[in-house]
């Protein structure tokens, strides 16, 4: 399916450097380590659960970090996320690969979490991560409590970040989405976006800084 | 992660920062509960069968289409050669019909005539021409509603006179 390719490769090919007509075959080989996300997903709405079981297990920790960490407590965050795949299960049939499936995913994401925001008008600013939910089992208990300490620093910064540069950081940092991706995800345009990063890794740094200065 | 224009190489700090801290996984009750969702829509819909059907319509419309040119083709051909006999015959009440039209009323004027008029009770004056108009647009049906609609003809039919012995 040769248009599926070249919609899958949309923002690779406008990441890479200009080349002359005819050379867009030089990103074939990429396809070749693996089945691309959008290929996978078409595969899923034709009736392939273990395509969709292969996708799922590419994004679903990263999906539910970007919850987690977005501002949700972890039963709000666990139901949106769920939310949010049956969204993606419910639409197969209709899906066209017309972005990057990550952007795809991390849209619906998105918008389950302002309409959870519009729906309880009560937004949890806070994010109260519980302790099973860390995967820090076997880690020693010095090791455990300096992670700790750093995981409690950096949530404190990443919610006193305004919820647009933390909803960035996170499609960034999470999703490993660029700044058009980003502005596609959050309907804003690419400067603003662009901003909105900049703005929140700013800010993160600072703070980051400043632990490290009390310490 | 990605290499966008807006990082400095001071900026992987945070990133790294943040790979550091976050390594939270999904609960695997919740996972479980995802792919048996997928699961199960995707059984559903093989219930459907769509696309099984899909071509055997296709093949089917097609089948039928071809059916009915070759259908309309045949008919055709017979229309390009008429029966000589069947031509004459034509002329020749072509002719019969040119002599009846002098001072009688031909064929196709009573044809022509709406049925309605037809239907009108005997004895009842006749119908202007608007009253024509309107009654050809009234269903015959409609007029044979009751004994006042009936013409003579129907009233003897449906009360015939008692045989005299």
């Amino acid at each position: 399916m040769p248009t599926i390719e070249l919609v899958t490769h949309d923002s690779a090919l406008n990441a890479a450097p200009a080349l002359p007509d005819g050379d867009a075959v030089s990103y074939a080989p990429t396809m070749t380590a693996a089945p691309e996300d959008t290929a996978l997903m078409l595969r899923f709405g034709e009736g392939d659960s273990q395509a969709f079981e292969e996708l799922y297990r590419r994004h679903n920790d990263a999906l539910y970090r970007y919850f987690l960490r977005l501002g949700s407590d972890p039963a709000t965050a666990e139901d949106l996320y769920q939310e949010a795949w049956s969204k993606i299960i419910r639409a197969r049939a209709s899906y066209r690969p017309t972005a990057k499936f990550t952007t795809y995913l991390y849209r619906v994401a998105h918008n389950c979490f302002i309409d959870n925001i519009r729906r309880n008008k009560r937004h949890r600013h806070t994010a109260q991560i519980e302790p099973d939910t860390q995967a820090a089992d076997c880690v020693p208990p010095e090791a455990a409590a300096e992670t700790g300490l750093a995981r409690r620093r950096l949530e404190r910064a990443l919610e006193d970040l305004p919820f647009e540069q933390r909803d960035a950081f996170l499609l960034h940092e999470e999703a490993g989405l660029g700044l058009d991706d980003i502005a596609r995800v959050t309907g804003a345009n690419r400067e603003a976006a662009k901003s909105r990063l900049r703005y929140a890794v700013k800010k993160l740094r600072a703070a980051l800084d400043d632990a490290e200065d009390s310490k | 992660m990605s290499n966008d224009d807006t990082r400095s190489p001071s900026d992987n700090s945070v990133s790294d920062a943040y790979r550091a801290v976050a390594d939270e996984r999904v609960p695997e009750a919740l996972d479980k509960r995802i792919l048996t969702e997928a699961r199960q829509a995707t059984a559903a819909g093989k219930g459907r069968r769509w696309p099984m059907f899909r071509p055997l319509a296709w093949a089917a419309t097609i089948g039928l289409s071809l059916a009915l040119l070759l259908e309309y083709s045949q008919t055709g051909l017979d229309i390009a050669a008429p029966d000589p006999a069947a031509l004459e015959r034509a002329a020749n009440l072509e002719a019969l019909r040119g002599h009846a039209a002098d001072g009688v009323e031909t064929d196709r004027q009573l044809d022509d005539a709406p049925a309605a008029v037809v239907l009108k009770p005997a004895g009842s004056t006749p119908a202007t021409k608007s009253e024509e108009h309107t009654l050809a647009r009234v269903e015959p049906r409609d007029l044979m509603c009751g004994p006042a609609g009936r013409t003579e003809l129907q009233e003897a039919e449906l009360n015939p006179a008692p045989v005299a012995e």
